[in-house]
């Protein structure tokens, strides 16, 4: 790797703890990583102000061009042939729109989500928490398969029980498994917020449920997240860095 | 052409790439009444108001492509207000003659997440750095190394970067594109 992959690496959180303590130790004393590092925030900054500039003027050009001017004209024919291959892409723009809203799940990182929440939420371990007889029968209820039950039990919890986190664990994996995505992303939200936790898995989750219910903004959203969990190093971090490197978010 | 849904238009922006070019030009020309109505609204002239306008447009694409607009308002509403606001700062500037303040050169944003004392000794290096000159330089890159460069400060991904400038793939694009940020470091450094 060299000096400026390893610079956008540290700048998008894509260095592991270590990688990142060793890099900001070492920026202190290193007067020529510090420049390089000055130098790409620098040019991340003036290549943004000059696509701006050139977007600004690209924009302006739209609203100057005459509604009759040649330059509108297909120059391979007719306006009404144009006007078909206009619909024709159009319908090819909803085609691509409702495929990759409604397409399997069949990509890497649509692989790797699904693997992790197999692994994960679909048998749990009775000694993982829950010392009350309600968390332990939910359990139970979700290893039985019985989802809508242990949903239910669970989302009772939650409301006589808003801040515990195993309950806030266990409501979102139960609304998850009955594909009721945001109650889950609200569950592993408020999970997350919750201060103190040795280990908080709740940001995680909430990135991969954003990430199976795919919805316009889940993709930058499940991005955030898990650049946060691979920079605090919270759970889930290894497996966040995997589905970082995808290149598909 | 029948006018796209507001839908559509967001759909078209956050699918990336070539769709997302064509899509925010149709949100804009969509839209574009706004600038008569400026003009009447706030008294600005019309290119006051088409650049308050541009302007406005511009931070929609961003903050739709970033997730920060979330769809809680009508985009019809979100731009409008938007575009009231950047109406009120041109009637500030003209007021006021601060322009210089408004076209400051800032990294914020970027530099909050570097820690302090790292953060320090950056923003040292940048205000005694030479932003005119690196702006110069980006302007003679040549062309297809500045395109890329400007496409990753817009917000591309490599991924889209490589479909549309026909590279093999998002690590290409990316391997290449270090290369030209390199080519333009060392001219910067050699012109110091």
């Amino acid at each position: 790797m060299n000096e400026l992959e390893t610079i956008e690496n540290y700048v998008n959180g894509l260095l592991s703890p270590d990688e990142r303590a060793r890099f900001e130790a070492e920026l202190l004393h290193n007067s020529a990583l510090a420049e390089s590092l000055a130098f790409y925030m620098m040019t991340q900054q003036v290549a943004r102000q000059q696509a701006l500039d050139k977007r600004r003027a690209e924009l302006a050009a739209l609203r100057t061009k005459p509604a009759s001017s040649p330059e509108i004209r297909p120059l391979w024919g007719t306006a009404e042939r144009f006007r078909w291959l206009g619909i024709a892409a159009s319908v090819v723009l909803v085609s691509l729109i409702g495929y990759y809203a409604l397409r399997p799940s069949t990509d890497t990182l649509a692989e790797l989500t699904t693997a992790y929440t197999n692994d994960h939420f679909s048998q749990l371990s009775v000694t993982m928490s829950g010392e009350t007889d309600g968390i332990q029968q939910g359990i139970a209820l979700l290893n039985e398969g019985k989802t809508a039950e242990a949903d239910s039990l669970f989302e009772n919890l939650v409301r006589t029980q808003p801040d515990r986190d195993d309950v806030l664990t266990y409501a979102g994996i139960a609304a998850f498994r009955q594909k009721q995505y945001d109650r889950a992303i609200d569950r592993f939200h408020r999970l997350g917020q919750l201060p103190g936790l040795y280990a908080n898995p709740g940001l995680y989750y909430e990135a991969l449920t954003r990430l199976r219910r795919n919805v316009p903004n889940d993709k930058s959203r499940a991005k955030i997240l898990l650049q946060q969990v691979v920079r605090q190093n919270l759970v889930g971090a290894k497996e966040a860095k995997k589905l970082l490197a995808t290149n598909t978010l | 052409m029948k006018k796209p849904t507001d839908a559509e238009l967001l759909a078209g922006i956050r699918m990336g790439g070539s769709e997302r070019r064509s899509c925010e030009n149709r949100l804009y020309e969509k839209y574009a009444h706004l600038i008569n109505e400026g003009v009447r609204k706030h008294k600005l002239s019309d290119d006051e108001c088409a650049t308050a306008y541009s302007d406005a447009v511009l931070a929609v694409f961003d903050h739709v492509s970033t997730g920060r607009f979330e769809g809680r308002a009508e985009l019809g509403t979100y731009l409008y207000q938007l575009f009231s606001n950047k109406c009120v700062d041109a009637i500030r500037k003209k007021t006021t003659n601060r322009s210089s303040v408004h076209n400051a050169f800032s990294l914020d944003d970027s530099l909050l997440q570097l820690p302090d004392a790292a953060r320090s000794i950056v923003q040292q290096l940048i205000a005694k750095s030479d932003i005119d000159r690196l702006h110069q330089y980006l302007y003679e890159l040549g062309e297809k190394c500045r395109d890329m460069v400007l496409a990753w400060g817009e917000g591309y991904g490599d991924d889209e970067i490589a479909a549309q400038m026909g590279y093999a793939s998002a690590a290409v694009a990316k391997t290449s594109r270090l290369r030209c940020i390199d080519k333009l470091r060392d001219r910067y450094l050699t012109r110091l």
